[in-house]
């Protein structure tokens, strides 16, 4: 999710497998990061535009976060950062 | 896809494009062609492409597979104007398409596919079935080279009004004078007692033929010689050529069975040659012996028929021989106008007059076969109505269809298809059914004797053939013509019924289809159930005595051939055998713990199977009544506990040919005396001519009927339809065979076979014994059984063909008058008025049709002998039978009818 954020208008499937893979450091099949946006899509966490292709190819999914989806990137960065409160390395 | 080394492997990628659908699955397909991409510039091809198929065979491809559809589903629930494509741009239109769609729509109905296909299977079994049989019959192929060339010449004698076969005179110029034939050979049939080394006279189908038939048939010989001119001189030595299963069974298959004596009737023959396996020549023979055709010592008109056959010579047509034959019969009826004034020749087809057929039945094949076809065009006329109801119901789809520029063309060829597969899955399942069925046929047909050699009830590609021109047939009848009035409506009147339900009606032509159908029903069904219960009421004969208890044993004996024996004495000697043997036998067995006491029956020469009796007039076609004859002992009736209900049982007087009593049985008085008093009465029994050609019988001394016994045999199903017997008394000393029949106590009959076989072995060493067998096993249940179920998948085909129409229509009813119900059921009409109102029709169609056939059914069961009480049964029966079936149908549909919603109805609105 945070990929699509971040790729802004161009969120689209190879993209954002790039982007993982660059930021992240992980390498992820093109079925998994496909898998992951149609389950965000059919959860409506995310929804996708066919747009045209810049070098004039095929038409382009772009993926952007709805506000179902925002929601959720947000839960899941407070709840991530409550569970970091009070933690020390010994 | 640009920046790549090379594609990926098409075939694979298709593959991988039809598990991911949509245009998610395009764009997915696009990134894993990148990633193919990257990987191409580092690697090598085959490595790429393995790591492609590895991507179609990973579990997250078919996850996203999964993940895919259910999106596109979703997708399209979302928007409902989206007219759906079913695959890719150049996936629409074809006969892929067609079949695709003709599958989806059978499986979505699958009660009227499986009643359409058993419908349509069953009528092709049976038309296959008698295809196979006529064609046998009509246009034999011979299983000799060139057999299409070898024809029969026959006589038609106009004054009789029958085939006259040709006599020796006839045959002589013919050979002598034909040239558009050649080879002109001449034979001669019939049954002979062969006897070879000491075994016992067995009777065997031999054929006196003249040596050019060998040469017609082109089969050479497997050892010795076959049959050569100088054979037929009158004073050349007699010879025989045997046939493989004679050469197998009673020589062992020895190699120096030539030159071995042989007698036949008692004249010696020398064995000169062994034919190969299969040759049964002319008809169904197994042993051959020179036919000795001399014209000088028979009158014109007089001596032997012959059967007269040849190949055509090369290059003659069947027309040229038939006109060269006609000019030598017109020669010969102006020289001998008394003789061969009436006689006019023909040319036949080499198997018809074995068969009997003349040219003039062939239009009574043309008739069986019309009516073969009327019942397959019935059947397929009722698939088509029910086709047609769910046609007319798809009347909005095949309106938008059209819409969108469909053709009609392109509407009907698919319906066409719709039905092909319907009927080509009918015309499958009726070959296989035809197949089972003329397989029995051909059991029962093998275990026959004399049935000619080229008869094979297999199917063959023609068969084949013909069952894919009738599935063609069906499917015109059942898809194109109820499309082609489907698609002829106007467009616009269609289409606007596509909102407020089907307004489809089945016109006046359909509901006249369905009336004939429930007619033809009431007129056929009662005859059919009459006659196939009275065949089984036939074939079900049962033993009216305990034959459990019995058990039979054939006896023969083995006689050593001394030279100088002619045929008569070989007889006596056999004869006077049984009368020494037989009774020691009976008192050894009598004195065994287990027997309760043994007897015998056996035929003798001259006593067949039609009788001739003072006062009552013959049959019509002649030849005296047929009545089962047999020979007993005095003891037979006290044994097998037969009463005696009039007069007395055989006595010793009445013994063997000099005797003068008879008994009956009581099938006899009923049957052939009809009801007369028997007792007193003269009768004779008829013998077959030596010739055997002729239908001619010959008298044998008269006998009088001296008591009546009960029926031994009877139907199981009605004890008033059992064969007509004649029993006369013999002697052991009068047989050549017998049947023993053995009483064995506590029923264990089977049990005492072996011992059976040691006494007689311990008897006399020359005593033959074959077949020991229980007496209630000795019939063959097979045909009865075929009977019982050809006849109850009639009857569920009809019943089903009719309950399906009525219930298309009653269905079709209800969908039509779906906004009127609710309206009436909003008003507040009673469920009861609602149904009187939808089915009179049903009703109405139903009591039409059943009035409408009852008065010829009725017609053809008289004509078919049942009048009175029965026939109004089984009519009546039929009629009911139709009415429930129908009402049944409608069950379905009045449900429908009643559970309409008037709610729902009025906001279609």
């Amino acid at each position: 999710m945070l990929a699509v954020v971040r790729l802004g208008d161009e969120a689209y499937g190879a993209a954002i497998r790039d982007e993982l893979d660059r930021v992240a450091g992980r390498t992820v099949s093109v079925q998994t990061v496909w898998v992951t946006l149609v389950r965000l899509e059919e959860q409506g966490l995310a929804a996708s535009t066919e747009v045209a292709a810049p070098e004039g190819g095929r038409p382009r999914r772009i993926f952007r976060l709805t506000p179902e989806g925002w929601s959720a990137l947000e839960a899941s960065r407070a709840s991530n950062a409550r569970m970091w409160e009070g933690v020390v390395r010994p | 896809v640009t920046g790549l080394l090379d594609p990926p492997p098409a075939g694979i990628r298709r593959a991988l494009r039809r598990v991911l659908p949509g245009p998610r699955g395009a764009e997915v397909l696009d990134d894993l062609d990148r990633a193919y991409g990257a990987l191409r510039r580092r690697h090598t091809r085959r490595v790429a492409a393995a790591w492609y198929l590895l991507q179609l065979l990973r579990p997250a491809t078919w996850r996203l597979a999964w993940a895919l559809r259910r999106i596109h589903a979703a997708d399209d629930r979302r928007r409902p104007d989206r007219i759906r494509t079913t695959r890719g741009p150049s996936g629409i239109g074809g006969l892929s398409l067609d079949v695709k769609i003709a599958w989806r729509m059978l499986a979505r109905s699958p009660g009227l596919s499986v009643v359409g296909v058993l419908g349509l299977a069953l009528g092709t079994a049976v038309g296959i079935a008698l295809f196979v049989f006529l064609s046998g019959l009509f246009y034999p192929t011979l299983p000799l080279e060139e057999g299409d060339r070898i024809v029969a010449l026959s006589a038609w004698d106009s004054r009789a009004g029958r085939s006259a076969l040709p006599s020796v005179h006839d045959f002589v110029t013919w050979r002598a004078e034909l040239r558009s034939v050649e080879q002109v050979a001449a034979a001669s049939m019939g049954e002979r007692a062969l006897v070879t080394g000491d075994a016992q006279p067995q009777p065997v189908r031999t054929a006196a033929m003249t040596a050019a038939a060998f040469q017609v048939a082109r089969v050479p010989p497997l050892l010795g010689r076959s049959l050569e001119p100088e054979d037929e001189r009158p004073d050349a030595a007699r010879v025989a050529v045997i046939g493989y299963d004679l050469w197998q069974a009673r020589f062992g298959a020895d190699p120096g069975v030539l030159g071995r004596p042989v007698l036949l009737d008692g004249v010696e023959h020398t064995v000169v040659g062994v034919m190969p396996p299969g040759f049964r020549f002319p008809r169904s023979e197994a042993l051959w012996t020179a036919l000795r055709a001399d014209p000088t010592r028979v009158e014109r008109g007089e001596g032997p028929q012959l059967f007269v056959f040849g190949r055509l010579a090369p290059g003659a047509t069947h027309e040229e021989a038939q006109a060269e034959l006609t000019v030598i019969g017109a020669r010969a009826a102006a020289a001998f106008p008394e003789t061969d004034g009436h006689l006019r020749l023909q040319v036949l087809p080499y198997t018809y007059p074995l068969d009997g057929i003349q040219d003039q039945t062939l239009w009574d094949v043309a008739q069986v076969q019309l009516m073969v076809t009327l019942l397959l065009v019935g059947i397929a006329v009722n698939v088509a109505v029910l086709v047609y109801a769910r046609t007319a119901m798809r009347q909005g789809e095949i309106a938008v269809r059209s819409a969108l520029g469909a053709s009609r063309r392109r509407v009907v060829s698919q319906l066409f298809v719709e039905a092909l597969i319907l009927s080509g899955l009918g015309a499958a399942l009726g070959l296989g059914l035809a197949h089972v069925a003329l397989g029995q046929i051909q059991v029962i047909f093998d275990s026959l004797e004399g049935v000619g050699f080229w008869v094979d009830h297999g199917l063959q590609l023609r068969s084949v053939v013909f069952a894919v021109a009738l599935a063609v047939l069906s499917a015109v009848i059942v898809g194109v013509l109820p499309g082609i009035q489907s698609t002829g409506g106007r467009l616009s009147a269609d289409l606007r019924r596509l909102g407020g339900g089907a307004s489809v009606r089945l016109g006046r032509g359909w509901t006249a289809l369905i009336l004939a159908q429930v007619a033809v029903a009431v007129i056929v069904l009662p005859t059919a159930l009459h006659l196939g219960h009275q065949e089984i009421r036939m074939g079900a004969v049962r033993s009216t005595f305990p034959a459990h208890e019995f058990l039979t044993a054939r006896l023969g004996v083995a006689v050593q051939v001394r030279p100088g024996m002619d045929g008569e004495g070989y007889r006596r000697e056999v004869a006077r055998r049984f009368a020494d043997r037989l009774p020691e036998l009976e008192r050894r067995l009598e004195a065994e713990p287990q027997v309760v006491g043994v007897t015998f029956e056996g035929r003798l020469p001259g006593r067949g199977s039609l009788v001739e009796i003072e006062g009552v007039p013959e049959p019509a076609e002649g030849g005296g009544h047929p009545a089962v004859s047999v020979g007993v002992a005095t003891d037979y009736f006290a044994l097998l506990g037969a009463r005696v209900l009039t007069g007395r049982a055989l006595r010793a007087p009445d013994i063997g040919e000099a005797g003068v009593g008879l008994v009956v049985n009581e099938a006899f008085t009923r049957t052939i005396l009809r009801g007369e008093p028997a007792l007193g009465r003269r009768v004779r029994f008829l013998a077959a001519a030596p010739t055997g050609g002729a239908r001619q019988a010959v008298p044998g001394p008269w006998l009088e009927i001296v008591g009546v016994v009960q029926d031994l045999q009877a139907s199981a199903l009605d004890r008033e339809i059992a064969p007509p017997f004649a029993y006369y008394a013999v002697a052991p000393g009068d047989l050549q065979a017998a049947n023993l029949l053995v009483r064995v106590r506590n029923g264990d009959a089977d049990g005492f076979g072996p011992r059976l076989r040691d006494l007689i072995a311990a008897l006399d060493p020359d005593l033959r014994v074959a077949s020991v067998e229980n007496l209630s096993s000795v019939r063959n249940p097979r045909y009865l059984a075929m009977a019982a179920g050809g006849l109850l998948l009639v009857l569920i085909t009809v019943l089903l063909l009719s309950a399906a129409g009525i219930h298309a229509l009653m269905s079709l009813t209800v969908t039509r008058r779906r906004k009127e119900i609710g309206v009436r059921t909003a008003l507040g009409a009673r469920p009861g008025r609602l149904l009187a109102s939808l089915f009179s029709r049903a009703a109405w169609q139903l009591g039409l049709g059943g009035l409408l056939g009852s008065l010829p059914g009725a017609a053809l069961l008289m004509a078919n002998g049942l009048a009175g009480r029965a026939a109004a049964t089984f009519l009546c029966g039929v009629a009911v039978l139709m009415l429930a079936t129908g009402l049944m149908a409608t069950l379905g549909p009045a449900r429908r009818g009643l559970g309409i919603q008037p709610m729902e109805v009025l906001r279609e609105e």
